[in-house]
């Protein structure tokens, strides 16, 4: 076991000092790393997530076996919640209310699974490069920046364990300095046994209210300037409280940071646009193009929401 | 139509026709007071009858005033923002799950309503919550699962 951990060691040294000529082929094998990691380990701890000036700490179990991925999140502060990813499928049990809600997983992320598409796709819109080492609960861990190439996205900076690849912090970052979103772990194991049975729910859900995910559906609306590397992720009518007529949702991803256009028929006047709100890492803006009303939500500065609002457009269809 | 709004009032309508009838009440004036109309009679025949001429119109100005706000027991108090920060605020569970709560059609579960001291645009705040939350359901946040919002999807009409 030993021997097998310094052999990883000494590989990864290896490929560290040999990378020094091409540090972005380095980095984008870390991203490979990670994504794997995140996939294929064992795993079980407890991470923090701050956003804005809240934070919330959720305890993790991962396991991958020959079976498959499964993953339980239970929250540890503010209401008892428990989300269980199984596959393609999140449940989140609400237990106070009685309640479960079933999301597909395909278009959610999950940290410490933040890096899931392959490396190239993040080349469009970052920069991405090795940076020192440093330590977090408790191991070291490999930083890996992805600064971004323009203005439409923020920065992430991510540290990767280095025996296993699994990425243990990530920082969302604004103008280079502000870190506007957090996620680090302050302890995790990494690699042990977990029993299929432990990730079974806590809660026998008999005679819970079963909520199902929104239908997808193609409403013909577009973006069409997007910025480099942004994709669309999935396209969903959903009928959002408060809103009487049902609302198209797209969303676009460019494999770390992203964006929710939201397209509703208008009801009265057209109002006044404002300009773009921010909370966080949270943009918001909302304009009227003829008889609807955009409004684009997503981890991006304010400057992408209204550049993707103002392209937003009906497919002309031959 | 006076027939499906009789229905109405005795929960029988079917649900395919639920929205029209609703909305026929809403939009035409005659179906509107049929709607009323049919209350005061089941009230008298009841012997409830309390009809107050004008009541319904002095309730709505007053709630027109008046911000609701539903909230939970708060664990702390809730700072005060522009309205994209309380958007954003919306994302920890404790606010989105009874906002949904109260969202909800099915048997309502309880909501606990606390007295408007912080909010004064609700329904503006509602609305930009409604779309953060539901783009917050596709991030990492692990506690944006749980939406402020999926009418669609709780109340089973999501394919309309």
């Amino acid at each position: 076991m030993i021997d097998g951990r310094w052999a990883v060691g000494f590989t990864l040294c290896y490929s560290v000092i040999c990378s020094a000529a091409e540090p972005a082929m380095d980095a984008m094998a870390w991203l490979t790393r990670m994504a794997t990691a995140a996939r294929q380990l064992n795993y079980a701890g407890t991470f923090v997530y701050r956003h804005g000036d809240q934070a919330e700490t959720s305890r993790i179990r991962h396991l991958a076996d020959e079976v498959g991925e499964i993953e339980k999140i239970e929250s540890l502060d503010g209401p008892v919640r428990e989300i269980i990813r199984n596959k393609d499928e999140v449940w989140c049990y609400m237990p106070e209310i009685k309640a479960i809600k079933i999301d597909r997983a395909q278009a959610k992320r999950f940290f410490p699974a933040l890096i899931t598409d392959p490396p190239q796709h993040f080349t469009e819109g970052y920069t991405i490069k090795l940076r020192n080492k440093d330590r977090v609960a408790g191991r070291d861990c490999q930083q890996i920046h992805l600064e971004p190439k323009d203005q439409f996205r923020y920065g992430y900076r991510l540290c990767a364990d280095i025996e296993t690849g699994l990425l243990l912090r990530a920082n969302t970052v604004r103008d280079r300095e502000q870190i506007v979103e957090h996620f680090s772990f302050s302890d995790v194991h990494i690699g042990q046994l977990i029993v299929r049975d432990t990730m079974k729910s806590n809660f026998s859900n008999e005679n819970w209210v079963r909520y199902s995910p929104p239908v997808v559906d193609l409403s013909g609306w577009m973006v069409k300037n997007l910025p480099p590397g942004f994709k669309k992720q999935v396209e969903l009518k959903r009928t959002l409280a408060n809103r009487p007529d049902p609302v198209t949702q797209l969303l676009y991803s460019d494999g770390l940071a992203s964006v929710s256009v939201f397209i509703e028929p208008r009801k009265g006047e057209p109002k006044e646009t404002t300009k773009p709100t921010q909370q966080g890492a949270v943009s918001f803006y909302s304009k009227q193009l003829a008889e609807h009303n955009v409004i684009v939500v997503g981890e991006v500065p304010a400057i992408a929401v209204m550049e993707i609002a103002n392209s937003v457009a009906k497919e002309t269809r031959p | 139509m006076t027939q499906e709004i009789s229905a109405l009032m005795d929960g029988e309508v079917d649900k395919a026709d639920l929205d029209g009838v609703i909305k026929a009440c809403h939009q035409n004036e005659h179906h509107g007071n049929a709607w009323r109309c049919y209350h005061v009679i089941g009230e008298a025949l009841r012997s409830e009858a309390q009809h107050v001429a004008g009541l319904e119109n002095k309730i709505l100005s007053q709630l027109r005033s008046e911000p609701t706000v539903l909230a939970p027991q708060r664990r702390a108090p809730m700072p005060i923002f522009p309205r994209i920060a309380l958007a954003a605020a919306a994302s920890i569970a404790t606010l989105s799950a009874v906002a949904w709560l109260a969202l909800q059609q099915a048997p309502a579960p309880q909501v606990v309503l606390v007295a408007p001291t912080v909010v004064s645009q609700p329904v503006q705040i509602n609305r930009d919550v409604d779309f953060v939350q539901a783009h917050r359901e596709f991030t990492a946040s692990p506690d944006a699962l749980v939406p402020a919002s999926f009418g669609a999807t709780g109340n089973g009409d999501s394919s309309r």
